[in-house]
């Protein structure tokens, strides 16, 4: 029996160690929208959509530095794939920062509201104060290569083509 | 109690113990809500999501844009946006949140702005010191990589950071109409200018901007255009740059200077050898897209 507890013991603080030591098993998506790939390459065939605040599950990375990519899973949307870190965050993007969320008092450790801040309404204000024409910007957010365009220019230009992979 | 037994206490506390410490015990105190928004206190925040940045970045951008001419050539800007893009898929940034975008200026000043987020504004004026794609790659890779360093939220004064950061932790959505989207408002409008005064005025101290060299290098390099064609764009700059201009004379270091910091690392690492017939390619896209710039 003692020897029983003393496994269970040494288990639970190996495995307690292990987990704080390992990466997060979760991120959420912190930008507009990103491509999931199927390969960790910024030209990798798409597989799929996620947009700001999608929560994923972490399933493996490569080897090799800097590890830049994150192969994710989100079961709800049906896709499998690699994200670029860039779009990642290990904190809990909350979309709707309504009272119930408030209420429980996250913190930021944990949870980014999303919409607080500086948000669609602050920036509305200030062009209304400021008389700030957002003409050009609004038109610049338009401008889109589509990841066959790029490909091809790195292609006939003779240049990397792996779009990061590792 | 065998001495097993007494163990099991001591590791249920050492998993409690490693546990506390990945949380932060300072948070989580809710606070009274008012009419206009919902409070909670939280942990201090100590950046700008990129959320914030990305709102920075549009109305610093829209600013810069109210008192200078757009270039609206849509064949030369769509080549630089294909080109930015094949730039940021090799840094360490290649998402932001609203994506990076090129927008030319009808200037001859020889000037780049790079907002958060990265909406880059580049002048007709830069553009023509460049000879090849190479160089203007050159361009672009230096402003992506004040994206990447975020070097524009750096120059928001630090007790604007701390009151937005403070408001950024504290509050939950401002309502329409209510004092609080008002105070949002100033202090953003303080935060703009931040950034705006110092992209147009004072410009990064020159470590940032070093460090922006060299880190136009390494983006170059990966996506496997010549990095000598940075210092060639430096010394293209210091023929054409005039002292006292309200340019980049005013707001980068000196030329001189920047080729001399980066000369080391060109000289510690491989060339890049471009085959003929991809020269040839390039030359002829950047013709046929900045040629005439």
């Amino acid at each position: 029996m003692s020897k029983i507890c003393l496994a269970v013991a040494v288990c639970l603080v190996l495995a307690s160690a292990a987990a704080f030591a390992a990466g997060p098993s979760q991120m959420s998506v912190t930008v507009q929208d990103v491509k999931v790939r199927a390969t960790p390459s910024a030209l990798g065939r798409i597989v799929g959509s996620l947009v700001y605040g999608d929560r994923v599950t972490i399933l493996d990375q490569p080897a090799g530095s800097p590890q830049s990519w994150r192969k994710i899973s989100m079961p709800q949307k049906g896709i499998q794939g690699w994200v670029s870190l860039s779009a990642l965050t290990e904190k809990d993007v909350k979309l709707q920062a309504g009272s119930e969320q408030v209420q429980h008092g996250a913190s930021s450790g944990e949870v980014a509201l999303a919409g607080k801040g500086f948000n669609e309404d602050v920036e509305k204000q200030y062009k209304e104060e400021g008389n700030v024409d957002y003409t050009w910007v609004d038109r610049m957010a338009t401008y889109n290569p589509t990841d066959d365009q790029v490909a091809a220019f790195l292609q006939k230009g003779g240049l990397n083509t792996s779009g990061g992979a590792q | 109690m065998s001495k097993a037994m007494r163990l099991v206490p001591l590791a249920v506390l050492a998993l409690a113990l490693s546990a506390c410490s990945s949380m932060d015990l300072s948070v989580g105190n809710m606070v009274a809500v008012g009419q206009g928004i919902q409070q909670v206190q939280t942990a201090e925040q100590t950046e700008f999501t990129p959320e914030q940045e990305y709102y920075i970045g549009r109305a610093v951008a829209a600013n810069l844009l109210s008192t200078r001419k757009v270039y609206d050539d849509r064949k030369a800007t769509d080549y630089l946006n294909v080109l930015e893009r094949a730039l940021a898929i090799y840094s360490d940034r290649p998402e932001t949140f609203g994506g990076y975008h090129v927008l030319i200026l009808d200037s001859d000043e020889i000037n780049a702005f790079a907002a958060p987020g990265g909406l880059i504004l580049v002048s007709r004026g830069l553009l023509r010191c460049a000879t090849s794609e190479d160089t203007v790659a050159a361009i672009l890779a230096h402003e992506t990589s004040h994206v990447v360093l975020k070097h524009g939220l750096n120059a928001i004064k630090e007790a604007r950071k701390t009151a937005a950061y403070r408001n950024l932790a504290m509050t939950g959505v401002a309502v329409a109409g209510s004092p609080e989207l008002q105070q949002l408002t100033d202090l953003f409008k303080d935060t703009i200018a931040d950034v705006t005064n110092t992209l147009v005025n004072s410009g990064y101290s020159r470590d940032l901007e070093f460090q922006a060299d060299q880190m136009a290098l390494q983006i170059m390099r990966r996506a496997g255009y010549d990095p000598r064609a940075f210092e060639a764009m430096l010394k293209v700059m210091a023929t054409k740059l005039k002292p006292g201009g309200l340019d980049f004379a005013k707001t980068h270091p000196d030329t001189k200077d920047r080729i001399g910091k980066v000369d080391p690392t060109l000289a510690s690492q491989p060339a890049v050898t471009t085959p003929p017939q991809a020269v040839a390619a390039r030359q002829s896209r950047y013709q046929a897209a900045l040629g005439n710039i």
